[in-house]
């Protein structure tokens, strides 16, 4: 097998929160894993590009410096760049492997997750596959549905979100829709004539100025200036907001600065995002056009819709595997609030999954009590889409013991799943509990979880299912 | 005076049978007779089926003289469209099914198909040598895509570029879609390859291409020009023969049908649509795989997760995919009996 190595890194970039690197492929060569500082790193790899369209790079560009913005406040949080020299290597291993070439190019930077995809230009319109892999032992390390509770729970009270290669929709749009954006300048920006380093400068505008974009060259974006005409300046020295930001509900006011006071209500739609700025005490703030008007308004009232909703979705994963769940659940809504979603019913599960479990994780089990029934209602679409899957039994089984707290509405998911797999080692250990539960009353975090511990059809429902799941191996 | 009138009477009859027989003969736009390939013998009770845009219909069966007669405008309840594609089936146990492609015409028009005994399904000899040959030079399987018999001036490509693009579009999703699956294990990489041969209609001869490569499936399709109020489109039909890899089912055929116009061959979305159904149906024959494995293992466990999956599919395979749902039902049918309650 041919191993995928680092070449060299070349980039770091100035905000220490917005970790991001470039690398390079080359198969035979030794491994320089990058961002080894950040605790959590994903990589996004060049876009095929079978029909020669020039926008694989391009697209793989704006994803990684799109999820970047995204995790900007996510300490510990880095995205890679995977390139290839002469862009061959790692492109016809992806061809040849997908999944598994983009699960090596993740390995080989101890990355969680890699995304990658393929682009095809067609009567002026671009359409984009994109594809997330998700390194196995995250996903049993990190991406699971665990109960926590005082006293504690036990660690055998969770399941396993179970799916690590997602296939996203297809995505059709427009070269000029996904290019059209404000790049905001960092510290040393330049403005050059042409896209190259030694080319001349036109002029170095002022840090946090946003320029708007027009083009996408080799890595330069393509800019105008007011009054000096276009120009190109490298992505390295620019940051870049998202397209757009989605105000829902009456409660988001304009400000006339960054972090500044609260002025008039911004009705509920979606607002082209003209720059972005982080103030201290307040945060991140976009700059939003309403009405012929800019104003700004806090990130945290807003949600920003980036230009594929793969970036929603690695973002959500971010957050979810660094604890910020509510965050999470966001961009998981985000991401199905997006056209064509439905498309691959194992991919679509797992996102309901997410949902579902970033709003039981990371909450005292007994608190839930109180919560309504969307989080079961995730579990239950997830079921609905890969109800061959023993996995999606056991997560709506602990959502269930967490938000009704009834052994006895639990018990059929934990039945179905040791049907459909005798051997599943999560249903088994979650049985066993239960039945720890039944007859000892510990552990005593969970016996005060549930209610009807002493009925006695659960009792003995639960008894049954114990002396399969202690049965021998099949 | 009597003789005059029974004359007439007898004229008149002759009158009417000749007028029914006309009526009767100007509705049935394909006619014929089905023989064994082996001896030349009419072949009785061949079940014959037909296809008109998309829809399948069951077309009724072969005499006792193996003769059939088809008039698609009342089996498909539809106004005649003469140069219109049509495909007829024909069909028997121990014998390789037949299609044809057809067109309809102004005046009937009369088949005779030729059943190959599957016992006698072989390849040339030198076709065997550059099947082999193939395998031997690297082609992955257990996919086999045969060049779709696309009219030159309707792609925007060169043939072999628009080829290899379907080819590599095709490979992705299905590739992707069944390693996104954690249903099947498919016991090593599922590639699609390309055989460099001349596109072929012919269904037998893609069984046999499938069953001397061990092929899962054999893809390919075919297109034909045709004017709509001035604009060019294309008619296409796409097929995919699944090999079968459990005794009790036999090969079956997959076919999808797209009018678009003559310049989107290439275009993703037809590509997307194509490969979303083949990534389905092949883990469709991957499940075979599956039950025929877990049914020599006796995992009554495996069988269910089988039937979950394949009832799952059969929920979400939406309108327009009627043979794909049949062949789920199939499966369906032989997983209820294994499955003990």
């Amino acid at each position: 097998m041919r191993v995928l190595v680092a070449l060299f890194a070349t980039l770091a970039l100035a905000t220490p929160t917005m970790a991001g690197e470039i690398v390079g492929f080359q198969p035979g060569k030794p491994a320089a894993p990058v961002l080894q500082q950040t605790k959590l790193r994903a990589v996004i790899a060049d876009f095929l590009d079978p029909g020669g369209s020039g926008m694989g790079n391009a697209i793989s560009l704006i994803i990684w410096r799109e999820v970047l913005t995204a995790i900007a406040d996510q300490a510990g949080a880095g995205v890679i760049l995977a390139k290839a020299p002469g862009n061959r290597p790692l492109v016809d291993l992806l061809q040849e492997r997908y999944h598994e070439a983009a699960l090596d190019a993740a390995r080989s930077q101890a990355a969680r997750m890699a995304v990658w995809g393929s682009v095809e230009e067609h009567d002026g319109r671009l359409f984009v596959s994109t594809y997330l892999s998700i390194i196995p032992d995250a996903r049993s390390a990190e991406l699971m549905l665990r109960l926590e509770g005082q006293p504690p729970l036990g660690a055998d009270v969770a399941a396993e979100i179970p799916h690590s290669r997602l296939n996203l929709p297809l995505v059709e749009t427009k070269r000029q829709s996904l290019l059209q954006r404000s790049v905001v300048m960092r510290n040393g920006a330049v403005i050059r004539k042409r896209p190259d380093s030694r080319a001349a400068e036109v002029t170095r505008p002022a840090v946090g100025s946003a320029l708007e974009v027009s083009d996408l060259v080799d890595g330069w974006f393509k800019v105008d200036v007011p009054n000096l005409g276009p120009g190109y300046v490298h992505h390295s020295v620019v940051d870049v907001p998202p397209q757009l930001v989605d105000v829902r509900g009456a409660t988001t006011r304009l400000s006339s600065a960054p972090g500044g006071r609260a002025g008039s209500p911004v009705p509920p739609g979606s607002y082209r995002v003209v720059n972005m700025r982080y103030a201290g005490g307040s945060g991140l703030s976009y700059e939003i056009a309403v009405s012929g008007a800019r104003g700004w308004v806090l990130a945290t009232a807003v949600r920003p819709r980036f230009s594929l909703p793969v970036v929603h979705l690695v973002a959500g994963l971010y957050r979810y595997q660094l604890g910020r769940y509510a965050e999470a659940r966001g961009e998981f809504e985000q991401y199905l609030a997006s056209p064509g979603v439905d498309t691959d019913n194992a991919s679509l599960a797992m996102v309901y999954q997410l949902l579902g479990a970033s709003q039981v994780v990371g909450k005292d089990a007994l608190s839930l009590r109180s919560a309504s029934a969307p989080p079961i209602e995730a579990f239950t679409r997830a079921i609905e889409l890969t109800p061959y899957d023993p996995a999606a039994y056991n997560l709506r089984a602990v959502a269930v013991l967490a938000l009704r707290g009834r052994l006895g509405e639990m018990l059929p998911d934990l039945a179905k799943a040791t049907d459909l797999d005798p051997d599943n080692p999560r249903a088994r250990s979650l049985i066993t509990l239960l039945n720890r539960v039944t007859t000892t009353g510990e552990p005593s975090g969970l016996r005060r979880l549930v209610a009807d511990a002493n009925d006695r059809q659960v009792r003995d429902e639960v008894a049954r299912l114990a002396r399969r799941a202690d049965g021998p191996s099949q | 005076m009597r003789a005059q009138a029974d004359r007439l009477r007898a004229l008149a009859l002759l009158a009417l049978v000749a007028a029914l027989g006309t009526s009767a003969f100007a509705q049935t736009d394909f006619f014929g007779r089905v023989v064994s390939g082996a001896d030349g013998a009419p072949v009785a009770a061949v079940k014959v089926a037909a296809e008109l845009r998309g829809v399948n219909r069951d077309a009724g069966a072969t005499d006792a003289e193996g003769r059939f007669r088809i008039d698609p405008s009342s089996l498909f309840g539809v106004q005649r469209r003469i140069g219109e594609p049509f495909m007829l089936f024909f069909s028997k146990s121990g014998f390789l099914t037949v299609s044809r492609q057809l067109q309809i015409g102004a005046t009937p028009t009369e088949i005779r198909a030729t059943l190959t005994p599957e016992s006698e399904a072989v390849l040339e000899p030198a076709e065997r040598e550059r099947l082999d040959r193939l395998v031997r030079g690297g082609a992955r399987g257990p996919l086999f895509l045969v060049p779709y018999d696309l009219p030159a001036e309707a792609a925007n490509l060169s043939a072999a570029a628009s080829t290899e693009r379907l080819r590599a579009n095709l490979e992705r999703a299905i590739v992707t879609h069944v390693q996104s699956n954690s249903l099947i294990s498919t016991g090593g990489a599922v590639g699609l390859s390309l055989l460099p041969l001349d596109a072929v209609k012919d269904v037998a001869r893609l069984k046999s291409y499938g069953a001397h490569l061990k092929a899962l499936a054999v893809i390919t399709g075919f297109g034909a020009l045709e004017d709509s109020g001035g604009r060019k489109q294309i008619v296409m039909s796409s097929t995919y023969v699944v090999v079968p890899t459990v005794a009790s089912i036999d090969s079956f055929v997959i076919y999808v049908d797209d009018t678009l116009p003559a310049d989107q061959l290439a275009s993703p979305r037809l590509q997307e649509r194509l490969s979303k159904l083949w990534g389905r149906t092949t883990v469709l024959a991957l499940g075979m795989n599956e039950f025929r494995d877990a049914r020599a293992a006796g995992d009554q466990a495996r069988l269910r997760r089988v039937r979950e999956y394949l009832r799952a599919e059969r929920a979400g395979a939406g309108p327009g995919n009627d043979q794909f749902v049949t062949q789920l039902n199939r499966l369906i049918a032989l997983l209820d009996r294994e499955i003990r309650p």
